[in-house]
């Protein structure tokens, strides 16, 4: 079964009704009124459901994902800890911010999980590690702080920064360790963290 | 969908999606970033939950653990926790059993084990903040004396011995989640002669 698609730039497409079918939108209208008329996906320009049709027929035979909602902590947890992602996603996922957003956005509004999963993995990755600035200038983010608020938030922010600081030190070698023993690497500081909750 | 769009114009749930992904600190930092991302990191529990456990050094085990995974629960039993290990602030409670075993054996994280020659009796001790309830189960029937046990979990083994012979015994209950489904192996070894 071929089902016919619509790009909100009026392209058709057609594609497998089994690559449709990742789209949990998609496949709601399947069952709901049946595969007759073109579906209008109104949120979705061309060249953006052109890499979401390629995502969804490379990845035709995954087993759909069984959880409902994304709910909580858990969820996100298991997300951030699957840090294998494919070659094949990965160059898939590697195109310039714009597009990258943009398929995101389908992902979401199309409901195809992996793929939301995926994009914003990407973006948590590029944000990282980096600082306050670097973010601002990777996605070109204005400041829309006044000059107060931010002091106020700085002072925050090194306060939790002296708290996080202090916590590794007891735990790496008692108070009296030196501040230059940091920081700490990676693994070491994973294994620091052990105090389950 | 307009031409220009950047991490600014994406919704607030997806917004929400990616920042969860990052850890606590990161999560602060981004707060910093402007009004809006603010906004999201204010009025998100489980960002807000994120930001809290890395501060103050924790994990959350509710992946591993079947406690409801609800942010805005675990926000606030994270805060009452915290602030109970600040005042030092115990709680008190009893709970009754009925006792036919032998021997006390061993306390383990929250688990009292007693035994007598034929069986183990496993209580496990309520644990609010993990949402685990208080329950007792047996494990029974082994088909020699049991002089001693003893429980392992960073193996997930409990050790069954008996006075001769000893046996060991990965050992499957659903508080210790093992990769492995049953592996025995039997160890024989001469004990000294009493």
């Amino acid at each position: 079964m071929i089902v016919s698609l619509v790009s909100s730039d009026g392209k058709l497409y057609q594609v497998d009704e089994a690559v449709a079918r990742r789209s949990g939108v998609i496949y709601t209208v399947l069952e709901d009124i049946g595969n007759q008329k073109p579906i209008p996906l109104l949120n979705v320009p061309s060249h953006v459901l052109k890499q979401v049709i390629e995502y969804c027929e490379y990845h035709r035979t995954d087993p759909l994902p069984q959880d409902a909602e994304w709910s909580g902590p858990a969820r996100a947890e298991l997300v951030r800890r699957k840090a294998v992602v494919s070659d094949w996603d990965k160059k898939f996922i590697d195109c310039d911010q714009t597009l990258l957003f943009e398929i995101i956005q389908a992902a979401s509004y199309l409901d195809i999980k992996p793929l939301l999963d995926l994009g914003c993995k990407t973006v948590a990755n590029m944000m990282t590690g980096k600082s306050v600035e670097d973010i601002r200038a990777l996605f070109h983010i204005e400041n829309d702080f006044t000059p107060e608020e931010e002091t106020a938030m700085q002072v925050e922010r090194s306060e939790f920064e002296s708290l996080y600081n202090i916590m590794i030190k007891s735990m790496a070698g008692g108070v009296n360790a030196p501040v230059t023993s940091l920081p700490i690497p990676g693994k070491a500081r994973r294994r620091l963290r052990a105090p389950h909750y | 969908m307009c031409a220009n769009l950047s991490l600014f114009t994406l919704p607030h749930e997806i917004l929400t999606r990616i920042f969860a992904l990052l850890e606590g600190r990161h999560i602060a930092r981004c707060s910093a970033v402007c009004s809006y991302f603010k906004d999201i990191v204010g009025c998100s529990a489980v960002l807000q939950y994120f930001i809290k456990l890395d501060m103050f050094g924790y994990l959350d085990v509710s992946g591993s653990v079947d406690v409801p995974a609800i942010s805005a629960t675990r926000l606030s039993q994270l805060g009452r926790h915290i602030d109970a290990w600040n005042k030092l602030d115990w709680m008190e409670s009893h709970i009754r059993v009925p006792f036919q075993y032998e021997d006390f054996g061993i306390l383990c994280q929250g688990i009292i084990a007693m035994f007598n020659l034929k069986s183990v009796c496993c209580i496990q001790l309520p644990h609010l903040m993990r949402g685990i309830q208080f329950r007792t189960w047996t494990l029974g029937d082994f088909s020699f004396p049991i002089y001693q046990i003893e429980i392992d979990p960073s193996n997930n083994l409990l050790v069954v011995m008996s006075r001769i012979l000893v046996r060991v015994s990965l050992s499957i209950s659903s508080r210790f989640p093992i990769k492995a489904r049953i592996q025995e192996l039997q160890v024989t070894f001469f004990s000294r002669p009493l």
